[in-house]
């Protein structure tokens, strides 16, 4: 077992914050490759014109998640140390709502706000802007929904801890799932795509 | 095909492989370097060798460490260390990325996460439910024997323990217990 790099001390503390950034701009590049530094087609996910958002970060999901299940059976990646988000269900779908209307309306999410920016566009220096606002606004009032913020708690759970299937069982189901978003997206865009 | 195509055929194939993967394989695996509190406690009874080095900072260490340990300030990292390393931290994880650091020829380096808490919770005030199974209740029996051993008051109840780790250690100090 070697893997996270991090966890068993093959990186140190500042070599994992250089790799972080390394990574950083790979994520951003490729983004911009794909894109998706453009409000337009990150909008289109939302009228149902332009799905690639969908297929970009379910591609994504599926390549990462047969990556992991497959080297953790190699005994190469030790799952159990992979830092896993905390659950708090109604607080993230809270979160996940105003994120989405942001979304729509901005036509840019926080990332790609930042790809916008670094190739120049106006509304990305708007979105990331008015990010920086949105984050001292919400320190600023968080005495207020600190009890909302931290309840429900789940702790870090899985699909598969969820669900009570086996690890390769629920990625199957994943897959499958992404499949048919495919195949679902491409009768959308062929309906709505003006 | 094209690129993608083969992408995806590869994708596909690796997912209808994954359900036939070990049955056993669940995504919290036991490390096997890492050792839990009764095994450790059986260790220092036995007196085998074994070095237990502290990373946290000097205060928690002085507030409390587990028995025979030693501060990673005045540890040695390989040379004189007797034994097995046995590193434990204050639950941020540092003891196993410190595993290599203190590597040394084929001695073994394991670690412990949230030492502390489990030595409080398992061996100072462990709790064995009353309708345990024969083989639980061995299990809990050998718990049992290594907790008076150290001073700790085994209990049955119907609830396993959730208290934190300060609250057991504050209770720990009310009996009079010190290390």
């Amino acid at each position: 077992m070697s893997a996270p790099l991090y966890e068993f001390g093959y990186l140190t503390d500042s070599a994992s914050l250089a790799v972080a950034v390394v990574l950083g701009f790979g994520f951003g590049f490729f983004l911009e490759r794909g894109g998706l530094g453009n409000a337009r087609k990150l909008a289109g996910q939302f009228y149902l014109t332009d799905l690639t958002v969908l297929k970009v970060m379910f591609s994504a999901i599926v390549t990462a998640m047969l990556g992991l299940f497959w080297l953790g059976w190699l005994g190469i990646v030790d799952l159990s140390v992979v830092y896993l988000l905390p659950t708090w269900t109604v607080p993230q779908l809270v979160g996940g709502l105003v994120f989405g209307a942001g979304f729509v309306i901005g036509g840019l999410c926080p990332g790609t706000s930042c790809v916008a920016a670094a190739t120049g566009r106006l509304d990305g220096f708007a979105l990331l802007a008015g990010m920086f606002l949105g984050i001292i606004a919400f320190n600023e009032s968080y005495p207020m929904f600190a009890g909302f913020y931290d309840s429900y708690a789940m702790g870090q759970v899985t699909l598969a801890d969820v669900a009570g299937l086996p690890y390769g069982v629920m990625v199957l189901c994943v897959v499958v799932a992404a499949i048919g978003a495919f195949a679902l997206a491409e009768r959308l865009e062929a309906r709505y795509a003006r | 095909m094209t690129v993608n195509q083969v992408l995806a055929a590869t994708a596909v194939g690796l997912a209808l492989l994954a359900p036939l993967a070990d049955p056993g394989f669940r995504t919290r695996r036991t490390d096997p370097a890492r050792v839990d509190a009764v095994t450790l406690a059986e260790w220092l009874r036995d007196r085998r060798p074994v070095t237990i080095v502290d990373l946290r900072d000097s205060t928690s260490y002085e507030e409390f460490h587990l028995p025979e340990a030693v501060s990673a300030s005045q540890a040695v990292s390989g040379g004189a260390a007797r034994g097995t390393i046995v590193l434990y931290d204050g639950g941020d994880g540092s003891a196993r990325r410190a595993r290599r650091a203190y590597a040394r020829g084929d001695a073994a380096v394991l670690f412990m996460e949230d030492a502390i808490g489990d030595w409080l919770r398992e061996i100072m005030n462990p709790v064995f439910p009353a309708d345990a199974s024969p083989a639980e209740r061995a299990a809990f029996d050998r718990q049992a024997e290594v907790s008076r051993y150290f001073g700790g008051v085994p209990r049955i109840g119907a609830l396993t323990d959730a208290r934190g780790a300060r609250e057991l250690l504050d209770q720990t100090r009310r009996r009079g217990c010190a290390f």
